[in-house]
């Protein structure tokens, strides 16, 4: 993980919600946030987090699943910089 | 199929059967396991879980042993897909009330039974004497008057609920081994001719003849505030809103149906939110300590902690982790002596987020979807924590309690 670019990261995670959503190229590289897309739900949520624990090879503690509402703050996670 | 055939063995106690479940339920899910473990088969007798978690002892109706590789193949399902995604994180405890001491730590419910305060019907199904119902009562009115300030709008609602209203909050597909269908005859005069010569009472059922029965169109309502909800649908609101009901709900509960700890038919006082998203959220912390005053002037041992809705098994995982990540959802348990170390809950605080303002197109003044939350007291659930933590004897409870019982 600490190999990756930022920028790297941000990729896998746009393209991990953009497949757990069935998003296009275009709204992938957009504005993702909890709700938008719609998709994004509470179900939609949980979902995206074994997503991402699968494509990161990471375990998502119990307390950050609620902050992890947006693109910056998944990829802060993903990459060991959150609390 | 072998593998599965391996891990139950026969046993000579109560419980004569086990299977292995291959995983330990984590201590925080025991309940919900135990739950949902009584819709895994009407073959199933009884069960029991042992072995650190990591088993269910069991047993079968009779006449049913041809059934014991499907039973046990249930009961690990059940266990693997409630424990599925588990993460811990810990109980947020907002309050933590002991209580007065009272000393009295008996089940009431014979008591109550025997002094005609109670009266049992049928499994989930109970009659309430004046004692009883003066607590139901009282706690309403008290509870009314401790959040006067929010000045909420009252309503009432049905206690029928469409099948499609339900649809439209997922109820039905979240909690279908709730669910109280309502059911009339065809509108058809041979239907109707043919069901009065031949509906009969037998073996704890009424025998109908197929056909008679006209497709269920609705339900009986679980809850209170769903019907809000459709009351403000395809609406833009203007300002924030605070409505209150007070409800009969129907949850069938199977084998966790439990005297007054759990009733198929019960009462509840609502207060629901509809406004902004930091709006509903400083509701809830007010309406909480506006509770929690009330609790605490009858002497009520009690928690308010962190909770999630007993979703069924295939969507447990997932919505119980995301109710229980973003704190959605508190409950009041209050202690029952009877059965030292347990409690019930009589309360809840939710948030639902934008969920019930997108299913039902609610939007507040910016064109966004709403955000609402509720609270809900059981009044049945009310009444056996005060006879359970003081005593039947009105004699016995506190003077405040007393005191706010009278008019």
């Amino acid at each position: 993980m600490s190999q990756l670019g930022c920028e790297q990261v941000e990729a896998t995670v746009r393209a991990v919600i953009g497949q757990t959503f069935k998003l296009s190229a275009a709204e992938i590289a957009g504005d993702l946030r909890m709700g938008d897309p719609a998709a994004w739900d509470s179900m939609g949520h949980m979902e995206l987090i074994a997503s991402l624990e699968d494509a990161f090879k990471w375990s998502c503690p119990g307390h950050l699943i609620a902050d992890l509402t947006d693109v910056p703050s998944i990829v802060k996670a993903v990459s060991g910089q959150a609390d | 199929m072998a593998k599965q055939i391996d891990s139950i063995v026969d046993k000579t106690a109560d419980f004569p059967h086990s299977v292995d479940l291959g995983l330990v339920i984590p201590a925080e899910l025991v309940g919900d396991v135990v739950g949902k473990l009584h819709y895994v088969s009407e073959k199933l007798a009884g069960f029991q879980i042992a072995d650190s978690n990591r088993t269910v002892h069991f047993r079968l109706r009779a006449g049913s042993e041809d059934q014991l590789d499907t039973v046990a193949l249930r009961l690990r399902e059940v266990a693997t897909k409630v424990c599925r995604s588990y993460r811990s994180r810990g109980e947020s405890i907002l309050v933590s009330q002991p209580g007065g001491p009272s000393g009295y730590s008996q089940d009431p419910h014979q008591t109550l039974e025997a002094e005609g305060q109670l009266y049992r019907y049928g499994n989930g199904r109970y009659g309430l004497g004046p004692h009883l119902v003066a607590l139901v009562e009282g706690f309403d009115r008290q509870f009314l008057k401790a959040v006067r300030p929010f000045l909420p709008e009252a309503h009432q609602f049905p206690s029928i609920v469409g099948g499609d209203l339900l649809s439209r909050c997922r109820y039905i597909k979240s909690f279908p081994h709730s669910l109280s269908l309502v059911q009339h005859l065809r509108e058809d005069l041979e239907a109707i001719q043919d069901f009065a010569e031949q509906a009969d009472w037998q073996d704890g059922h009424l025998k109908v003849a197929p056909g008679s029965l006209a497709q269920p169109e609705t339900l009986l309502s679980p809850t209170v505030c769903f019907h809000c909800y459709a009351w403000l649908a395809d609406s833009r609101q203007t300002r924030p809103r605070i409505i209150t009901a007070r409800g009969k709900c129907f949850r069938f509960e199977s084998g966790n149906l439990r005297g007054l700890e759990r009733l198929w038919d019960f009462s509840m006082r609502e207060m629901i939110f509809v406004g902004p998203k930091d709006f509903i959220l400083e509701q809830r912390k007010k309406v909480i300590a506006a509770c929690a005053s009330l609790l605490d002037r009858w002497k009520l041992a009690y928690e308010i902690k962190t909770a999630t809705d007993p979703f069924f098994i295939d969507d447990f995982s997932q919505q119980s982790a995301f109710q229980r990540a973003f704190d959605l959802k508190f409950e009041v348990r209050a202690a029952l002596p009877y059965r030292p170390g347990s409690s019930v809950a009589i309360g809840s605080f939710n948030i639902h987020q934008d969920f019930f303002g997108r299913s039902f197109s609610i939007s507040s003044i910016d064109g966004q979807p709403v955000h609402t939350g509720c609270v809900g007291f059981g009044l049945e659930r009310v009444a056996l924590a005060v006879v359970a933590q003081h005593g039947p004897n009105p004699a016995d409870w506190p003077a405040n309690l007393r005191d706010d019982l009278v008019e």
